[in-house]
Order: C-alpha cells, then sequence, then structure tokens
C-alpha cells in the first residue's frame, strides 16, 4: 500500500493536462515554423513517417510521465507494510507418523490410509497461526523428518515427498514417540502435543510405547493417538521403494487400541478412532479445535519511501526524452 | 550533508548535455536558415537565440536541481527504535568440489562445520536453519530451535550430497533468505560459509533484498590466498582440461567487494578471532534494540524546484515569441 | 527582403521594363497573345496615297468611286493580374518570398502593359476577393497596383483561385489577357480556367521555391502550414521525408501543367531564387520563336 506524506501536493498533477494540450494541441502554440506543406481544401503533404513518429510519441510520453513521478514523488509516497507480529509463542505440534506397509490399507478411499493421513496432516498445519510444527515418522526405525519450526512451506514438502516403508517393514511406535520427545526438549513452548497416526501394534524398535509416553508425561508433552482404520480384512497395494515391487494381497488389520488409549492417558492426551476418510477429518479437526490458545498478535507498520526510485526513473524519463530529440533527432528547437 | 552522496556522480551527465545544446545552437541556426528562408533570418535568429538560451538555460537547471534532490540533504533526524526477541541464523554453506580443499586444517568445509557447531554451542537460545549450496541452493533445515536436529545434519554435509555443479552463490542466499519465517520481530542474519571460487550468479540483487530486509549477512571466507590442489576423495588429484592439477584459492577480493554493502561483514576463516568476531557481531544485533535514525531530507524543495524549471522548459517552447516560432 | 527595398527595386522596373517592350513587346505582344489584331474602322473615298490594297471593291462597285477601308489601331487590350495573395506565398526560403517574387513579377507585367499604353487592372483573392482594382491605363494606376500588393492585409488564409477567376470572368466583358500569379496550392480549377481561356489568354504564372521539391537537409523542426495551422514533423534528416516529399510535388507540378496545356492555358514557373526579368524575357522569346 502507498501512503503520501504530503498528498495535497498531488493536487499540481492537474497542471499536466492543460500543458500537454499547450504543448502538443494549442492552434497559437510556439516552437513551430511556418512552411507551406498543404493545397488549399484538397491535399496535405503527410510523410509516412511512422516509425519516427512512434519513437517522437514515447519521447513525448517519457517526458510527461517522468514528470508525473517527479511529481508523485514530490508528495513523499512511501510503501506501507503491515506485519502481524505475535507476541505469543505458539504450541510445538510433532506429528508422528506410521508408515509401515500395512499403512498401505485401502480403507480410506481412495486413497489409502498413509496417502489419507498425509492429507489430513497438510489441511491441520495450513489451518494453524503460528504453531511451530514438526514430523516424525517411523518404520522398523523412527526418523525426525521436519525439525519442529515455522516453516510451513518445508514442512508441507517433505510431507509430500514422504513414502511407505522407507523405514523397513516394522511398527516401532515406541521409537517414534521417543524421537519425537527427544526433538520437542529444546523447545522453549508451554504446549507441546504429538498427534501420532497409526494403524498397527508396536512391533519393533528398543524402547516400548507406554516408557516413551511416560517420558513425554514427564515433559508436559500430550499425546493424541489416532488408530486408523477398522478391524478385518483390507486390500493392500504398495510399492518398495528400494526393490519398486508392487505387493498386492490382503491384510488382516488391527491396531492395538488398547496402547494407544493407554499412551493417550498417561500424557492426558486423547484417543481417537478413525475409520473413515470422513472420521479422519472430523478427529484432526477435534484435536485442532482441543489445541487453541489465545494468541495475541500486534500490527509491525513499515514504510519504506519511494520517492528516491520515482525521481530517479522520472530522471531518465526526462533526459530519455532530451538526448533523444535533440540528439538523436536533432530538433532545432 | 548528502545521504546519497554518490548521486552527485550525475553530474557527468551535465557533459553530454551541454555539448548537446551547445552543438543544437550551431546547426539549428543553419537548419533554420535552410528552412526558415534567408528573408527573415534576421528576425529567427533573434527568436532562436532566445528561445534557445532560456530552454538550455532552464534544462540545465532542471537537472542540477534533480541531482540535487536526488542526493538527500538530511536534517534534523527523528529516532526510531526498533526491539527485537531474539535472532534467527540461517547458516549457508558451499559444499561446491573445492570447499575440500585442505589449505584449511582439516579441510574448508570441516573446519566450516566445527565453527558452526562452536557457535550453536555459544548461543543457545536463539534458532537456527541450514542452507548449503552447489549449483543451486537447498534448505536442509528450516528455522528451528531443535539444535539438535542441525547437529545431526552437519557431519554429512560434503559435495556428494546432490549433484548440481558450479557454486551459485546468489540462488544459496536467496533460498537463505526465504528460509527466514515471518510473524517475529527477531533479528535475522546469515551466516554465509564459502571460498567463493568459480562463483555463479549476481549477488548485488541479492545483497540488495537482504537489505531491504534488514537481514545481516556475515561472511565467512574459507581457505587461503596462496590455495591448495584439489584431490577427489579417492586421493586422484582433480585435473583442468589442459591436464593441470586444480589450484583452488580463497577469493577473497570478491567477498571483500560484497562486504562494501553495509548490512555485509566479511571475515576469514583462518584469522584467530573469527568465532569470536562473529559472535560479537551477532550480540550486537541482539542487544542493541537496534537504533537507527530515519532522517528527514530536504529533497522535496529541490525536486519543486526541478520541476518548476522543468514546466519553464517547456513553456519557453510553447511561447510563440514574436509571433515567429 | 523587406517591404522598402521590394518597392525601389520595383521602382526600378520601369527601365527594364521598357526594354521588355521594346525588345519585343512592341509589335510582338500581339503575336504572342494572339490579339484581336487590326479593327475595320469604315470606308473613305480612295486618295492616291492609299494602298491600293486596301480598296474596298464591294462599296466601289456599288458607289462607282474607289473607296478603301481604313482601320483602326487595334483597340487597347487589358491586362488583368489575377494575384494569389494566401498565406502560402509567405514563404519561401531564399532572399524573397513568394509573395515578393509575385510583387516583381505583376508589376513588371504591368510596366509593360503600361509602356504599351494599355490598360492593367488585378485583383488580389484569398479564400475571398480581397481587393479589386479595375482597368485603368498610365502610370499611376501601376504604382497604386504595386502599392496595393505591398499593403494588403489579407483577411482570408486560404486561395480559392475558382472563386477569382469567375469573378473576373463575370465582370471583364472586354477580351483581354490574363495572368494568373499563384503558388497554385489551390483546389482544382480547371473548370474556370477553362470557362475562362474560351474569353481571354491566359498565363498560368506559377511562383516556386527551391524548397517546393527539395526539403532541405535539417534537423527535426515542427511544420505549421500558414494556411490551415496544420502540424508536421519535418525531418529533412531522414532521406525517406525528403523523397516523398519531392515526389509529392513533383507530381503535383506535372499534373498541373498537363491540365493547363489540356485547357489551352500557357503555363509558366518562376522561382524566387530566379531573376523574374530574365525568366520573363525568355519565355517570352521562347514563345516568339515557335
Amino acid at each position: 500500500m502507498i501512503t503520501f506524506d504530503y498528498p495535497g501536493f498531488l493536487l499540481l498533477i492537474a497542471l499536466l493536462p492543460p500543458f500537454i494540450f499547450l504543448r502538443h494541441f494549442w492552434k497559437g502554440r510556439g516552437g513551430r515554423l511556418s512552411f507551406s506543406f498543404t493545397i488549399w481544401e484538397k491535399e496535405v503533404f503527410k510523410p509516412g513517417i511512422y516509425i519516427t513518429k512512434f519513437i517522437l510519441f514515447s519521447g513525448s510520453f517519457s517526458l510527461w510521465f517522468g514528470i508525473l513521478l517527479l511529481m508523485v514523488a514530490n508528495a513523499s509516497p512511501s510503501i506501507v507494510t503491515r506485519e502481524k507480529i505475535y507476541m505469543t509463542r505458539g504450541i510445538d505440534i510433532m506429528f508422528v507418523l506410521d508408515e509401515s506397509p500395512s499403512m498401505a490399507g485401502k480403507d480410506f478411499l481412495p486413497n489409502n490410509r498413509f496417502e489419507a493421513a498425509k492429507d489430513v496432516i497438510k489441511m491441520f498445519v495450513l489451518g494453524r497461526d503460528h504453531d511451530p510444527v514438526g514430523l516424525v515418522s517411523f518404520g522398523e526405525h523412527a526418523v525426525l523428518r521436519v525439525p519442529i519450526g515455522l516453516d510451513y512451506e518445508h514442512f508441507l514438502e517433505h510431507l509430500k515427498d514422504l513414502q511407505l516403508m522407507e523405514l523397513g517393514n516394522g511398527t516401532a511406535m515406541g521409537m517414534g514417540i521417543a524421537v519425537a520427545c527427544l526433538h520437542l526438549d529444546k523447545s522453549t513452548a508451554k504446549e507441546k502435543i504429538i498427534i501420532l497416526l497409526t494403524d498397527g501394534d508396536n512391533n519393533a524398535g528398543e524402547i516400548i510405547p507406554e516408557s516413551a509416553a511416560y517420558i513425554a508425561a514427564a515433559m508436559g508433552i500430550k499425546i493424541y493417538a489416532v488408530g486408523l482404520g477398522g478391524t478385518g480384512e483390507v486390500p493392500l497395494e504398495f510399492k518398495d521403494p528400494e526393490t519398486g515391487r508392487i505387493y498386492r494381497g490382503m491384510y488382516e488389520s488391527s491396531y492395538n487400541e488398547e496402547i494407544l488409549k493407554e499412551l493417550s492417558d498417561i500424557t492426558n492426551g486423547r484417543f481417537f478412532q478413525a475409520l473413515s476418510p470422513g472420521s479422519l477429518d472430523t478427529v484432526l479437526s477435534s484435536i485442532d479445535s482441543l489445541e487453541r490458545t489465545e494468541k495475541r498478535t500486534r500490527l509491525n507498520i513499515k514504510t519504506k519511501p519511494i520517492h528516491r526510485e520515482l525521481i530517479l526513473i522520472g530522471f531518465i524519463l526526462i533526459l530519455y526524452d532530451f538526448f533523444l530529440k535533440k540528439w538523436i533527432f536533432r530538433e532545432v528547437l | 550533508m548528502s545521504a546519497r552522496p554518490d548521486s552527485f556522480l550525475l553530474f557527468f551527465i551535465l557533459i553530454p548535455v551541454l555539448f548537446v545544446l551547445v552543438k543544437r545552437y550551431w546547426r539549428g541556426r543553419s537548419d533554420l536558415a535552410a528552412i526558415g528562408g534567408k528573408w527573415r533570418s534576421g528576425l529567427l535568429m533573434d527568436v532562436f537565440f532566445i528561445k534557445w538560451f532560456f530552454s538550455s538555460l532552464f534544462f540545465i537547471l532542471f537537472v542540477i536541481f534533480s541531482i540535487l534532490a536526488l542526493a538527500e540533504f538530511t536534517g534534523s533526524g527523528r529516532i526510531t527504535t526498533e526491539s527485537s526477541s531474539g535472532i534467527d541464523i540461517v547458516f549457508t554453506v558451499d559444499i561446491s568440489g573445492s570447499m575440500l580443499g585442505t589449505d584449511i586444517y582439516p579441510s574448508r568445509l570441516k573446519r566450516s562445520v566445527d565453527m558452526i557447531s562452536a557457535l550453536i554451542e555459544n548461543l543457545p537460545e536463539e534458532r537456527f536453519g541450514l542452507v548449503v549450496f552447489k549449483g543451486s541452493g537447498i534448505r536442509i533445515i528450516p528455522i528451528t530451535e531443535d539444535f539438535s536436529a542441525i547437529s545431526s545434519a552437519l557431519p554429512y554435509l560434503g559435495p556428494e550430497m546432490f549433484s548440481s555443479a558450479g557454486s551459485n552463490l546468489e540462488d544459496g542466499i536467496f533460498t537463505a533468505l526465504n528460509s527466514f519465517t515471518a510473524g517475529e520481530e527477531r533479528k535475522k542474519i546469515i551466516l554465509l560459509f564459502t571460498d567463493g571460487e568459480s562463483l555463479s550468479g549476481s549477488t548485488s540483487m541479492s545483497a540488495e533484498y537482504a537489505k531491504d530486509r534488514d537481514i545481516n549477512i556475515i561472511i565467512i571466507g574459507t581457505g587461503t590466498d596462496s590455495g591448495v590442489e584439489l584431490y577427489t576423495k579417492s586421493g586422484e588429484p582433480v585435473l583442468d582440461e589442459a591436464g593441470e592439477i586444480v589450484v583452488s584459492r580463497l577469493n577473497s577480493m570478491l567477498l571483500r567487494n560484497l562486504s562494501y554493502a553495509d548490512n555485509i561483514t566479511y571475515l576469514d576463516i583462518s584469522a584467530p578471532s573469527v568465532l569470536s568476531d562473529s559472535l560479537t557481531i551477532i550480540n550486537q544485533q541482539l542487544e542493541s534494540a537496534v537504533v537507527f535514525d530515519q532522517k528527514e531530507t530536504h529533497y522535496r524543495f529541490f525536486l519543486s524546484v526541478a520541476v518548476l524549471f522543468l514546466f519553464l522548459y517547456i513553456s519557453v517552447r510553447i511561447f510563440p515569441w514574436k509571433n515567429t516560432f | 527582403m523587406n517591404n522598402l527595398e521590394l518597392f525601389s527595386r520595383i521602382k526600378n522596373l520601369p527601365l527594364v521594363s521598357s526594354k521588355l517592350v521594346d525588345g519585343f513587346l512592341a509589335g510582338n505582344y500581339r503575336s504572342v497573345f494572339k490579339g484581336p489584331g487590326l479593327e475595320f474602322d469604315e470606308v473613305r473615298e480612295y486618295s492616291d496615297s492609299d494602298d491600293s490594297r486596301f480598296i474596298d471593291w464591294n462599296v466601289s462597285s456599288r458607289l462607282g468611286s474607289p473607296y478603301t477601308k481604313t482601320f483602326r489601331e487595334e483597340r487597347e487590350l487589358v491586362l488583368f493580374l489575377i494575384i494569389d495573395v494566401s498565406a502560402s506565398l509567405r514563404t519561401g526560403t531564399g532572399k524573397v518570398r513568394k509573395k515578393d517574387a509575385a510583387a516583381i513579377l505583376s508589376s513588371l507585367l504591368a510596366f509593360s502593359a503600361v509602356h504599351n499604353n494599355d490598360r492593367v487592372g488585378a485583383v488580389f483573392f484569398t479564400d475571398r476577393i480581397e481587393k479589386w482594382v479595375p482597368p485603368r491605363k498610365g502610370k499611376k494606376q501601376v504604382f497604386r497596383l504595386v502599392e496595393d500588393m505591398m499593403d494588403i492585409k489579407p483577411g482570408g488564409r486560404g486561395s480559392d483561385l475558382g472563386h477569382a477567376i469567375r469573378t473576373v470572368y463575370e465582370s471583364l466583358h472586354r477580351r483581354g489577357i490574363c495572368v494568373v500569379i499563384s503558388d497554385f496550392r489551390v483546389p482544382p480549377v480547371w473548370r474556370e480556367l477553362a470557362l475562362l481561356g474560351k474569353k481571354h489568354d491566359v498565363i498560368a504564372l506559377k511562383i516556386t521555391d527551391p524548397s517546393d521539391f527539395n526539403f532541405p537537409v535539417s534537423g527535426l523542426i515542427e511544420l505549421k502550414d500558414p494556411e490551415t495551422g496544420a502540424t508536421i514533423f519535418g525531418s529533412g534528416r531522414f532521406r525517406k521525408f525528403r523523397r516523398e516529399y519531392r515526389e509529392f510535388w513533383e507530381t503535383n507540378d506535372i499534373f498541373w501543367k498537363r491540365e493547363c496545356l489540356r485547357r489551352g492555358v500557357h503555363t509558366l514557373s518562376v522561382s524566387t531564387e530566379d531573376d523574374p526579368v530574365k525568366e520573363l524575357l525568355k519565355y517570352f522569346s521562347s514563345r516568339r520563336t515557335r
């Protein structure tokens, strides 16, 4: 947005049209030499110098536009930017996402569980306002994908690149929670939460989920555990990222509801069950509404004067006209 | 005092302007005699001289006053303060092949990594990000308080991280500039580790952009002026087209030139005080709730006069002097 | 050239014009312009001194004694000048304007006529009739004409030659010689010229200027047409501009000559650069030899 310190001086622009008229259209203007080139009431000599005329027009246009810029600059314009400054620290949100092969279960049509989970995480993050987010994924091992931070762009990029089975064939849920806790340790946030999305039972890793949950509880981290899919047989289809082979089959789905409940109970969080894409959305939005803090913000107004740029451009345009006409076209006057 | 003394260089434009005006006078006389006719040449010459004299005078005055307006003479300033609540530092590391040069022990890259670790340890309260660049820049770690994330990434820095030849400093700086997140009043610093070898991309744009956004850049030059022969990991020398072993040198000239902008500082990694110097700069940013005075400049007076002369210049032409032209 | 200079030059013209008359106008005037020739007056009784060739045998046989025809010197001619004083003649790149050249030429013609004891009249026109000077004899009349030419402040700017010719055609009953002195930057007047040519001898005298065909090589300058006030960019720097300019006016000139000749109107172009006396002499001598 542009503001002017002396907007009254913009009124001087009203001088331009009369001057343009006088200079280019007034019948009695000077600067013209009387020279007969018409046949009375019959014919006028009209030279076909269209390119020349166009170049001359560009010169005159830059002259008047340059003057306009100078007059605008005279009103002392500046660009005002308003930046929203958050006075309060947001909630740290660490997503812990299962990427074991069972997440390929196709009961979240049209997607599989994994893609559905990624989609809702994306929606969730885009809905947050200045809350640092991070991402841990686990299979046989657990790895920090994105450290806690406000760089949503970076977060979403990495979330998109996440693939099934990259971390082996297993469900190290406990490790996932532990890694998340480890990386939340340095955080200065008052409130930290882990959102765990899984569809299986802990079957790998050196740390069992319960002990990881106790660590989290000790650090004041809440765990929201989301169980994906129902019980029963689900069709399965995924591509092994290493060999590129496509696996298909049926899979007896069953996640350990008990453990997830326990995890959330230990850390004062909550357990949710998401059987369908719709219910997953609801689950995430309820977490979203549970974890809201009041944010104090203020507007930081920055003004950047731009008169210098305008003067410079105007000056160059006027000189362009000058050199074009006086030097290139050798204008007599 | 002029806030933009470099504007005075524009006075050189007066030389071609005067040249053109004087030439116009002599040629204008002969042109007028040819078209206007000899029977009234006396009158034409009189009118032409008067019109030429005044329009030239007014145009020259316009040029002079425009330049004075651009020079922005400063008056009494008003002081504004800016508070900040911490620092975001983005470490930007050149990982081109030349960074493996061993003229700095153990290697340019390793020493840079060590320095980053040391800085992180010394600044426990701040947030950090990590960007590496070769042919293009890549954000490895976004700005985060979780410095263990950076610490764990540091050992893996090296030319083999991704394949894109060259050393595009501009893209590196831009990637770093875009790593900063909005919404907080934190000071922003880019710590750039590079040997300045075979850089591509124009850096002036990014420097200007950084200045606009109040981002400070500390350039740490890694390497020595004498340079070192480059070897691949397997110990074979890197050869150029002529079959000579490539010698990589620190291009300190280029990096020092960059630091003429007042938001850019240049430090040499081989200097013993490099760590403390950079810490000092960082802490200065942190402690001084930066005070800068935005001075009112007197450009408007000069600009108004310049515009007035421009209108007079145009009016001289418009006015049909002695009904002649 | 200011009016004073011009006037002093015109004052010296009688001498030149007498040369013009002495050289070939006397006697040849009529043969150049086909003229009415000798005019029959009356018959009277033949005396010995009379030329026997002129005996009117019809009358002699009827009356029984020789009678001879007598002839009167042919009736004095009227030289009528149709002079363009439009704004386009107030230009020119040489030492004299077209208007000055027109003044010199018309005075020269007027002096010649007066020398020959003919009557001379004139009409000054722009887009209207500015002044009408009825034909009279005598040097006084010439000076009056010259003065009018100097002092005339035209009310109009354009040049409506057709209107002027029609007026002359309607008001001039006696057969005479009409000279149209103009730059011929006028709307087509061929019909009027043809009409006038039926009654009088017509000479179209075109005043030209070197800049009529060759635009001077010069820098950019805005040109204002003195008649219409229209503006163009005169860019004599560009060959294309100069070529188009020359083509435009040369075409116009060729067309003018052709159309005049087709209607039995003699044409003569006199440039402001040339000596008008020489040009006139040259013209008349070339006419005579034809």
